[in-house]
């Protein structure tokens, strides 16, 4: 590969083209698998929008039409006013934010706490926050309603909202992961200055965990956005009901009008996907770890 | 862990009430919303529980009839069977598809978006939609394997020897909504690496070999636990897509436990099934850790 | 350390928690409130009944608002208020709910698993109420759904019953007569054998299937549990006095073998293709001229011609073995209402219950479409169409969920699943579901 009769500085000059011409050939294949497979991961979206701007005659025509025309738009318009949509959005804004909120803190801390030093049981603890996951919510469903019904809690957002705060074996676990990746000189170097152990979380671990923790936050308000059946089971009052239960308003028992519940399925799954595009930034924000990795 | 000592230092002591301060969100929680129900469970998996007019002490005959119950068996090979094939192959297709959307190419923001998409698109409609995605006639699947010149093509949801392979494509499909969970791991590998690697004359494969995947071993890892984990309890797409079928080759131990659990209403033997998979998940999750101090490197552990 | 950013952060989520939760309870129902005392009388509580029940899209939300309108006008010391819960996680939330103590005063639900929730102590006996003087009041059929132990745990409400629909044109087409459809299940056969067109191996048009469309109860709606309708029309018993399986008698095996027979005419494949093109319920193989013959909900006619206008279709009762029809030709599913066992206001609940089967059922089976379970409501509407489906009452059977095989139909799906495949013929694959069917009893009766 190196031609040992050129000077050291061509030699290094020629190299650095090859790498050049290398690294784009590899870039141009990764393109086209890449487009490749969105076209595998898209279809289903794209049929999706297809379904939500059909007619009921173009629905039931049997064929397989891609593109309809004409795409009814209106559809859209339809589906969001026969269901109190606006005040759905606006609920679910409210739980999926708090989860968030509530998410992040309480998993950024617990986390920080299992690997920032051994201490008595911390094998066995971490090992039941694991368990807590690993137990099906189908057996726990019930059990937990009548104790929230004990607390007086059903009914209203707090068997939903409340537990956010208090930790979580997947996201401590993600959080655990990545934080252990993390130099631990820098804490020992905080310390021998004399930071406490909030300053460390907070000023250290916190900022070079961005990615993990945008990771987290998208996570967390996906699912509590896309929650079904809790909010099915604990809330009562039609005035609380999240976008997800307006959904299920356009399942009739017998006759489901698909193109309305396409339509809404997109504008539901929207706002999610806007967030993330919108905060791509903060996942690939690199561990601007200078000076210590050598 | 290390001996008790009869004498802990004071800067032990104090380290782990730190510990355990920062922990105690968690434990707090844990034990005001969690360990109560959980530990209900336990005991009512040792009686006849349906939750509204029985609740007497059985013993162990949940747990001895669940050992002769065909059914039972058949979703525990089921579940078995799913988990084995869809956690390494989303594992491999979330890794793969990480690695690629990472790069510096034209379009990556639209790309990672795009990629993004399988794990939001969930729900009803979605599952119907692959329903139609498996169409033996006039599917995705099977049009393009006539496409590419097969043309015995399989029943799909309708075969029982098909109905898992189907559901473990999708599987994959959904496996590549992780994206976003690598590309966080993606971040902390160090962009000097790669460039001392391709200095050295390293191919962007011995680079991904030898850097990206040993620096990304905390996130698989990650995913390993927790694609076991979700893939055991894994039983929506059965219940929506083939209700079990056909002939129970989709009856995952999740929806036999629904059916156990709501249609019957015997909660008690549906508690003693929810425990065995606890204790099931904690020996494969054990095992899993044990052997992860061969090949995840934690690098703030330092080697 | 900037201590207050965490503590206003901090302050942030406690806020927005307490917010959420204020407008919850805040927005919760108060149970009884004491209204004013403005007239000598004795002061009467204002009393607020929650209902719970599954309708709320446009087409059926208005009925539901005038109906609860016209109520709460009627008994200003009564109001109702209705709760919306998804058809798919009302009966979890009833249960979960009669558990924890807080139940909804009246709740509509699917009367399948009835049996189960009146032995299970989750709905009230109404006869306590005075419900058995109301028993003369519906069809015998409706009435026995709500049955359990000689008491009624609920107030039958809506029904229905199954119908043989077929294409006008294809009949037409074929050379057969348009008014006459088939009356015997060999006339099916016949039929089908013009109506059917195969091109290139692949089905464009199939004259009948006996397991498309819907011919089981509600609750348990695929194609495999169609058997249950075309068992019970053969004179066939699933289970004995409703409690004991006996499905391996030799009625269900030739309805088995006829359901087999169907299954190779076509080929397994083919059918097992042409059936996943409709499933999802997304489009129904009639509605698109691929089927000629099907068996039906009356409601179908309606929805078919709103999705297809253009389609010509009648029906006639659903055809038995020998063509004589019998209690049991047909099948229906059942809605009602019920009281939770703990319910707090019963006999308040009890006096919306009445009204709910009784004028509420008048109203809505005309604005809906639907069919009563009250026999004056349905005397009350004089369209052909209509009558028609009183008189197939007299056919129609209801089959109530047997006690402790509440799940029965998913030991029905793998026998079907297994005859179909060609694993198993009809015997064997019986005697499996027999087996089955026995432990799925044995378990659930265990004390």
């Amino acid at each position: 590969m190196y031609n040992v009769a050129r000077s050291p500085s061509a030699l290094q000059t020629s190299a650095r083209r090859r790498r050049t011409a290398t690294t784009w050939f590899w870039k141009g294949i990764a393109v086209l698998v890449l487009s490749g497979i969105s076209i595998f991961v898209l279809f289903p979206a794209v049929w999706m929008l297809s379904t939500s701007l059909k007619t009921n005659a173009q629905l039931f025509s049997g064929e397989v039409t891609w593109i309809p025309r004409p795409a009814m738009w209106s559809n859209y318009v339809k589906a969001w006013v026969s269901v109190d949509f606006t005040r759905y959005t606006l609920n679910t804004t409210l739980y999926a934010g708090s989860v968030v909120i509530g998410t992040l803190v309480s998993n950024s801390l617990v986390a920080y706490g299992f690997i920032r030093h051994k201490f008595w049981g911390r094998e066995v603890l971490f090992a039941i926050l694991l368990g807590t996951m690993m137990i099906p919510g189908m057996v726990t469903m019930i059990p937990q309603y009548i104790l929230f019904s004990k607390l007086q809690w059903t009914g209203s957002y707090l068997p939903l909202v409340v537990p956010a705060f208090f930790g979580n074996a997947f996201y401590a676990f993600l959080l655990r992961q990545f934080f252990m990746g993390l130099p631990k000189d820098l804490f020992e170097a905080a310390r021998i200055d004399g930071a406490g152990e909030m300053w460390i979380w907070y000023k250290v671990v916190l900022p070079l965990s961005k990615p993990a923790l945008a990771t987290v936050a998208l996570f967390s308000f996906e699912g509590a956005w896309n929650d079904y059946v809790g909010p099915v089971i604990y809330l009562n009052d039609p005035n609380l009901y999240t976008l997800q239960i307006g959904l299920s308003m356009f399942r009739n028992t017998s006759d489901v009008t698909w193109q309305f519940v396409m339509a809404a399925s997109v504008f539901i799954m929207l706002p999610v996907v806007i967030l993330f595009a919108a905060f791509q930034r903060y996942f690939v924000e690199g561990a601007a770890v200078s000076g210590i990795k050598g | 862990m290390s001996k008790k000592r009869f004498r802990p230092s004071r800067g032990e002591v104090r380290e782990s009430l730190i510990s355990y301060l920062f922990i105690s969100p968690w434990l707090l929680g844990f034990l005001v919303f969690v360990a109560g129900p959980m530990l209900f469970t336990l005991y009512s998996s040792f009686t006849n529980y349906d939750i509204t007019s029985t609740f007497d002490w059985v013993g162990l005959r949940n747990y001895t009839r669940l050992f002769t119950d065909r059914l039972f068996l058949k979703s525990i090979y089921n579940t078995g069977y799913y988990t084995v094939f869809s956690v390494p192959l989303g594992i491999a297709v979330g890794v793969l598809a990480a690695v690629l959307v990472n790069l510096e190419i034209p379009g990556q923001k639209l790309f990672r978006t795009i990629f993004f998409l399988p794990r939001i698109l969930t729900g009803l409609s979605v599952l119907l939609l692959w329903v139609w995605v498996f169409n033996p006639e006039q599917g995705v699947i099977n049009s393009l394997l006539n496409v590419v010149g097969i043309h015995n093509t399989p029943l799909w949801l309708n075969d029982e020897h098909w109905s898992k392979p189907a559901l473990i494509i999708m599987s994959a499909w959904t496996a590549l909504g992780s994206v976003v969970i690598y590309l966080a791991g993606l971040q902390s590998v160090p962009r000097q690496l790669y460039e001392a690697a391709s200095i050295d004359g390293a191919t962007p494969v011995r680079q991904f070999l030898s850097v990206t995947i040993p620096l990304l071993s905390p996130t698989i890892f990650f995913k390993v636990i927790t694609g076991i984990n979700g893939a055991l309890q894994s039983w929506v797409n059965a219940m929506v897509m083939t209700k079990g079928g056909p002939s129970d080759s989709t009856l995952f131990y999740g929806l036999y436990m629904y059916r156990i659990a709501f249609t019957d209403m015997r909660m008690g033997y549906a508690a003693a099934m929810a425990w065995i998979m606890l204790f099931i998940t904690l020996i494969i999750t054990g095992i899993q850790f044990w052997g992860s101090k061969r090949w995840v490197y934690y690098e703030g552990e330092g080697r | 350390m900037n201590w207050r950013k965490v503590a206003a952060g901090i302050a942030v989520s406690l806020l927005t928690v307490s917010l959420l939760a204020g407008c919850g309870s805040k927005n919760e129902a108060p149970k009884a409130t004491d209204a004013p005392k403005t007239t000598a009388d004795a002061p009467k509580e204002k009393i607020e009944l929650e209902w719970w029940g599954w309708w709320a899209s446009a087409q059926r939300k208005p009925t539901i608002d005038k109906i609860v309108k016209d109520w709460n006008d009627k008994h200003p010391d009564v109001q109702v208020k209705y709760v919306y819960v998804p058809w798919d996680q009302i009966l979890t939330k009833y249960v979960a709910s009669v558990a924890a103590g807080n139940p909804p005063d009246v709740c509509s639900t699917d009367l399948a698993l009835l049996p189960m929730r009146a032995n299970k102590k989750q709905a009230m006996d109404l006869s306590t109420l005075g419900a058995a003087a109301m028993k003369d009041e519906f069809f015998p059929n409706f009435w026995n759904a709500v049955t359990f132990n000689g008491k009624p745990y609920a107030l039958p409400w809506m029904g229905d019953s199954r119908f043989l629909y077929y294409n006008t044109d294809h009949f037409k087409e074929v050379g057969l007569d348009p008014a006459k459809g088939p009356v015997t299940w060999d006339d099916l056969w016949k039929f089908a054998d013009k109506l059917d067109k195969i091109e290139n191996g692949k089905i464009a048009r199939a004259g009948f299937y006996p397991l498309a469309g819907n011919f089981a109860t509600t609750a348990n709606i695929s194609s495999q549990a169609n058997v249950q309708g075309w068992i019970l029309n053969a004179k066939g018993t699933m289970f004995d006095n409703r409690a004991f399986p006996a499905i391996n008698s030799d009625v269900t095996v030739q309805t088995f073998d006829w359901v087999k027979k169907w299954d190779n005419r076509y080929g397994r494949s083919q059918i097992a293709s042409f059936m996943a093109n409709f499933q999802g319920g997304a489009v129904h193989p009639f509605t698109l001229g691929k089927l000629s013959m099907v068996v039906e909900t009356p409601t179908f006619m309606g929805e078919a011609l709103k999705n297809n206008p253009n389609l010509k279709m009648a029906r006639v009762p659903v055809p038995t073995p020998d063509g004589v029809q019998h209690p049991a030709a047909a099948l229906s599913s059942g809605f009602g209402i019920e009281i939770p066992a703990n319910s707090k206001h019963p006999k308040e609940a009890f006096e919306f219950a009445k009204y709910w089967a009784t004028e509420a059922a008048a109203v809505w089976t005309v604005e809906q479409n639907d069919f009563p379970a009250n026999k004056k409501v349905a005397d009350s509407i004089k369209t052909d169409a209509f009558q028609a489906v009183v008189k197939q009452m007299t056919n129609t059977t209801y089959m109530q969920t047997p006690l402790y095989a509440p799940a029965w139909a998913d030991a029905i799906k793998p026998a079907v699943d297994d005859l179909l495949a060609g694993k198993k013929d009809s015997k064997a694959a019986l005697a499996d579901a027999q087996k089955a069917l026995t432990d799925m009893v044995r378990d659930n009766s265990n004390k």
